[in-house]
C-alpha cells in the first residue's frame, strides 16, 4: 500500500509545470545550442527543481551531461527519460551510444525477446502511462459494478459481472506492472564518480574488493548509513556484490 | 626413445618453431613529453630472433646517455607457441628544451640490419620545485605524486597522454591503489599496467610507479585534471638505535626491519586549455578526426569487362582518434557503376603513449557501361595539431579500362564482398554524435491527467459513487417488496385506526365502529408486521405468554363492548382506547 501511494505521489509530481520551470527549460535549450553544456545542465536541473518532470527534460539533461563529459549522469538521466517514455527512439539511440563508451564490461540482464513481446505493455508503456491506465481501468471497474447493481436487465447484469471481473484483473495487471517498474527503477543506479571503490562492508575501512568506473550500471540492494550495497553483473563471469558510498551513485528514482 | 633423445627432439622442435616466428624490431620511448630535470628511457625491442647485437644509436639531438645499454631477454612457451624477446634500454637526459629527436638507430639481427624510426620528444623547462615539493617521510625518505600531460594546450578531439607518477625514495611501497582523480570533460582510456622502475628526476634517482591514461577532450575551455590522490602503505626502515640489544636478535644487523605506515599522497591539479577546432577552412567532409593520418588507395584490376567487379581498397593509417575518421569514397553523383556498401575494418592500439589506428575500406564497383574511364578520387580531411590547420588527403582518381562484355546479357554480379555484420555500415557515416535536444518540454499533453486532485478523485470517487448507488438500489428493492411495504406502514396504519377510534369514543351510537377501529388497529398491525393474512390473527399468533394473555383479554373486552353494549366498568371506552394504545406500543417493541 505504501508503494502504491509512492507511485501515485510520483505520478502526481508531474503537475502542470510552472512558468519558471518552462523558462529554465527554454534557457537550457539555448545554452545547449550555444554549446555551453555545463550551463545547460544547471538550467535543466533548475527547471526540474521548479517542478518539471517530463521525459524531454531528462533527455535534454542527459544530452547536456554527455556533452560535458559526465557519462554517468548522462546514462542515469537517459534511463529516467526511458522510464517515462520507453518508445522514444532518440533516447534509445543516445543511451546505447553512452553505454558503449563505459569502461567496465558490465551487462544489464537482457529480457528475452519472447518475454518482451508477451509483456509488451510493460516495456512499451512508461511508468506514468501505466499508472494512468491502471486508474482508468479502476474507474471502469467501479462503473461496471454500478451498472451491475442498478440494472434490472438480467443479460446486462450477466455481462457486467464478466466485465467487472475483467476490468479488475486488468487494473491489477497495470498496477502490478507499474509497481514492478517503480521497484526496478528505484533499485537501479549508475556510477557518477570517475571511479568508485567498492568495499566488502558498509564503511571505508573495509577491504576494497573492486573498482567501478563512471557510467557502470548497478543494482542497489540495500542502504546502510552513507553506504549502499550494490550488485553488478559482469558480461563474463559471476555477479559481484559490495558496498560503496551513496554519493558515488545516482539512482533512477 | 630414451630421455636424452626426447629432450633433444623437444629442444629441436622448440628451436624450429622459434625460427618459424617472424622477427619484429621496434623502438619505443617511455615518455613523449618530459621536463629538463627528468630522464627518459629509450628501448629497442627485438622479438623472435636468435641473435641480436646491441643497437647503434642514431644522432642524439639534445640528449645525452646517462646509462645503457641495459640488456634483458625473455623466452616463453605458451601452449607450444614459442616467443622470445630481447630489449636494449638507454636512460637519456635532455640537455636543452624544444622538440628533440632521437635519431634512427640501427640494429643487426640474425645477420640482417634493421633501421629504427626517429622518435621526437617534447622537452620543457625544468619544473619549479615549489609546485609539489617531495614530502619527506619520518625516516627521511621521500614520496610525492605528480600529474603530467603530453601537452597543456590542446584541441577538442586531440589525444593527450597523461601520466600519474608516484616518486619515492628510501621507502618501501605496499598496497598502492589506483590514483583517484577528476577527469570531467575527457574521454578516458587506461593504458596498460602501471610501470615501476627507477628514473633520474630533479637531479636525483627515484623509484617510480607510473599510471598512464589517454585523454581525449570533449569540450573546449579550461579543463582541470585532478588533483590526483593515492592511498598506500609505505615501509619505513626502523633505526638501529631503538633496536634490542639481545645478541641473539640479529647481532650483525643482516636484516633490516621495517614498520608500515598508511599514507595518502595528493598531487597538484593540472589545467589543460582545450581550444575548439577552428571553423575557418573546415572542409565539408571533415568528420572530427584530429591527429596525423596517411591515406593510401588503389583500385584493382585496372582493366575489366562490363559487369566485372573492381575492388577499391583504401587504407587510412594514423595517430589520433581513428573512430572519428570517416573516409569519403568516390563522389555522390557517379554514373556508370553499380556501387556496393564498403566493408570497413578497424584496428586500434596504444603504443608509445599514442593512440594509433588503421582503418581499411573495401568497396566493390561494377562498371555497367563501357564509357567509364576512371574511378573517382578518395578523400579524407582531418585537423593536424602540429600544423594547426585542416589537411585534406586525396588518392586517385583511378584510371580504368572497360571493355565490352563477351556475353550479351544483363549485367550480374557473380560474387559480392561479404558484408560483415557489425562492421559494415549500410549507410555512409560522416560523423557520430548523439541525437539533439527536444525543444518542447512535453509536459502539457498529460499534465491535467496527472494532476494530484484528479488522480485522488479517480481513486476515491468511483467506490464512493458505488456505495451511494448500492444504497439507492437497496432502498428501491425494499420499496418494491410488498411485505416490506406492509411492515413499514403497519404502525402508522394502526395509529390512524386508533385516532379514528378516539374520535368515536364518546358517541354511544357509534360504539360498534369504535370497537371495529380498535380491533383493526391491533389485528392489522400484527398481520402487517408479521406479513400474515388478516383473518389468521389470533392470540396464538403471539409467542410471548404475557402479551398473548393481554391480547386475549383486550380482544374479549372489545368484542363484549361491540356486541353487549357499553355495560360495566370493563367496557369503558377510554379505558379500552388506553389499553389498546398501550398494547400496540408493547407489540411494536416485541415484534421488531
Amino acid at each position: 500500500m505504501k508503494k502504491l501511494f509512492a507511485i501515485l505521489a510520483f505520478a502526481t509530481l508531474a503537475q502542470a509545470s510552472s512558468f519558471e520551470a518552462a523558462k529554465y527549460f527554454a534557457q537550457g535549450n539555448t545554452a545547449y545550442t550555444n554549446q555551453n553544456y555545463q550551463e545547460a545542465v544547471e538550467l535543466y536541473k533548475r527547471s526540474q527543481k521548479e517542478g518539471l518532470n517530463s521525459p524531454a527534460l531528462y533527455y535534454n539533461l542527459a544530452n547536456a551531461c554527455y556533452k560535458s563529459g559526465d557519462l554517468g549522469s548522462a546514462i542515469a538521466n537517459y534511463r529516467k527519460a526511458e522510464l517515462f517514455d520507453p518508445r522514444d527512439p532518440d533516447c534509445a539511440a543516445n543511451l546505447s551510444r553512452a553505454l558503449s563508451q563505459t569502461e567496465d564490461s558490465i551487462s544489464k540482464k537482457e529480457v528475452p525477446p519472447a518475454l518482451r513481446s508477451f509483456f509488451f505493455l510493460y516495456f512499451y508503456l512508461g511508468l506514468k502511462e501505466q499508472v494512468i491506465l491502471a486508474l482508468a481501468f479502476w474507474v471502469v471497474f467501479w462503473l461496471a459494478l454500478i451498472v451491475l447493481i442498478l440494472s434490472k436487465n438480467e443479460s446486462v447484469k450477466s455481462a457486467m459481472k464478466k466485465f467487472s471481473l475483467a476490468f479488475f484483473i486488468i487494473t491489477l495487471l497495470f498496477l502490478g506492472s507499474a509497481l514492478y517498474k517503480y521497484y526496478d527503477a528505484a533499485h537501479q543506479g549508475v556510477i557518477i564518480s570517475e571511479q568508485a571503490k567498492v568495499h566488502a562492508g558498509p564503511d571505508a575501512s573495509y577491504t576494497e574488493i573492486f573498482i567501478l568506473k563512471n557510467g557502470s550500471e548497478v543494482k542497489v540492494t540495500k542502504k546502510e548509513g552513507s553506504f549502499v550495497k550494490i550488485l553488478v553483473h559482469q558480461e563474463e563471469g559471476e555477479s559481484q556484490a559490495g558496498w560503496l558510498e551513496a554519493s558515488q551513485i545516482e539512482t533512477i528514482l | 626413445m630414451n630421455l636424452k633423445q626426447i629432450t633433444l627432439f623437444a629442444a629441436f622442435a622448440l628451436i624450429s618453431v622459434g625460427a618459424l616466428a617472424e622477427t619484429k624490431v621496434s623502438a619505443t620511448c617511455s615518455r613523449r613529453a618530459i621536463s629538463m630535470d627528468e630522464s627518459v628511457r629509450y628501448t629497442v625491442r627485438v622479438e623472435d630472433a636468435k641473435n641480436a647485437s646491441a643497437p647503434t644509436l642514431g644522432e642524439m639531438d639534445g640528449f645525452r646517455v646517462l646509462m645503457g645499454p641495459m640488456q634483458s631477454s625473455q623466452f616463453m612457451n605458451n601452449n607450444g607457441a614459442v616467443t622470445s624477446f630481447q630489449e636494449f634500454s638507454y636512460e637519456l637526459q635532455a640537455v636543452k628544451t624544444g622538440k628533440l629527436t632521437i635519431g634512427e638507430a640501427k640494429i643487426k639481427v640474425d645477420g640482417k640490419t634493421y633501421n629504427l624510426p626517429k622518435i621526437t620528444v617534447d622537452v620543457s623547462e625544468a619544473k619549479k620545485s615549489s609546485a609539489n615539493s617531495p614530502a619527506t617521510t619520518e625516516a627521511g625518505g621521500q614520496l610525492f605524486l605528480e600529474l603530467d600531460a603530453s601537452t597543456t594546450n590542446g584541441f577538442i578531439g586531440e589525444q593527450i597522454f597523461l601520466t600519474v607518477t608516484l616518486y619515492y625514495k628510501d621507502v618501501g611501497l605496499e598496497n598502492a591503489t589506483q590514483p583517484e582523480l577528476n577527469l570531467n570533460g575527457f574521454n578516458v582510456q587506461d593504458i596498460g599496467r602501471p610501470q615501476q622502475d627507477r628514473q633520474r628526476y630533479r637531479g636525483q634517482i627515484y623509484n617510480y610507479l607510473r599510471f598512464q591514461k589517454l585523454l581525449i577532450p570533449m569540450k573546449a575551455g579550461k579543463l582541470t585534471i585532478g588533483p590526483a590522490s593515492m592511498r598506500l602503505d609505505i615501509q619505513i626502515p626502523i633505526s638501529n638505535r631503538g633496536r634490542s640489544r639481545d645478541p641473539f636478535d640479529d647481532p650483525f644487523s643482516f636484516f633490516q626491519r621495517y614498520r608500515t605506515v598508511e599514507k595518502n599522497v595528493v598531487s597538484e591539479p593540472l589545467v589543460i586549455n582545450v581550444g575548439a577546432l577552428p571553423s575557418k577552412g573546415k572542409p565539408q567532409n571533415f568528420s572530427g578526426a584530429v591527429g596525423q593520418f596517411h591515406l593510401e588507395a588503389e583500385a584493382t584490376p585496372k582493366k575489366v569487362k562490363v559487369g566485372e567487379p573492381v575492388t577499391l581498397k583504401a587504407t587510412l593509417v594514423g595517430i589520433g582518434n581513428v573512430d572519428q575518421a570517416v573516409l569519403e569514397l568516390g563522389g555522390t553523383n557517379v554514373t556508370g557503376f553499380t556501387i556496393y556498401d564498403p566493408v570497413v575494418d578497424k584496428k586500434t592500439s596504444v603504443s608509445d603513449g599514442q593512440l594509433k589506428g588503421i582503418k581499411t575500406y573495401s568497396q566493390m564497383w561494377v562498371p555497367v557501361s563501357q564509357e567509364v574511364t576512371e574511378l573517382p578520387a578518395v578523400s579524407f580531411s582531418y585537423f593536424d595539431v602540429t600544423k594547426n590547420d585542416y589537411v585534406t588527403l586525396t588518392a586517385g582518381p583511378f584510371p580504368l579500362t572497360v571493355e565490352k562484355s563477351e556475353q550479351n546479357q544483363k549485367v550480374t554480379v557473380s560474387e559480392a564482398i561479404p558484408v560483415q555484420r557489425g562492421s559494415a555500415p549500410t549507410i555512409k557515416i560522416l560523423s557520430q554524435d548523439i541525437f539533439g535536444i527536444k525543444l518542447q518540454s512535453g509536459e502539457e499533453a498529460i499534465s491535467h491527467m496527472t494532476n494530484k486532485k484528479f488522480l485522488l478523485l479517480a481513486l476515491v470517487l468511483p467506490p464512493v459513487l458505488f456505495i451511494i448507488c448500492a444504497l439507492i438500489a437497496f432502498k428501491r428493492s425494499k420499496e418494491e417488496d410488498p411485505s416490506f411495504k406492509r411492515k413499514s406502514n403497519a404502525y402508522a396504519k394502526a395509529e390512524a385506526n386508533l385516532k379514528k377510534a378516539k374520535k368515536l369514543k364518546n358517541k354511544k351510537e357509534a360504539v360498534k365502529d369504535f370497537c371495529a377501529f380498535l380491533s383493526a388497529a391491533l389485528n392489522d398491525y400484527v398481520a402487517d408486521t408479521m406479513d400474515l393474512p388478516k383473518g389468521s390473527i389470533s392470540a396464538d399468533t403471539l409467542e410471548d405468554p404475557a402479551l398473548k394473555k393481554e391480547w386475549q383479554d383486550l380482544m374479549n373486552r372489545i368484542e363484549m363492548a361491540r356486541f353487549a353494549g357499553n355495560y360495566g366498568p370493563s367496557c369503558d371506552n377510554d379505558q379500552l382506547l388506553n389499553d389498546a394504545s398501550r398494547l400496540l406500543k408493547e407489540l411494536r417493541r416485541n415484534l421488531k
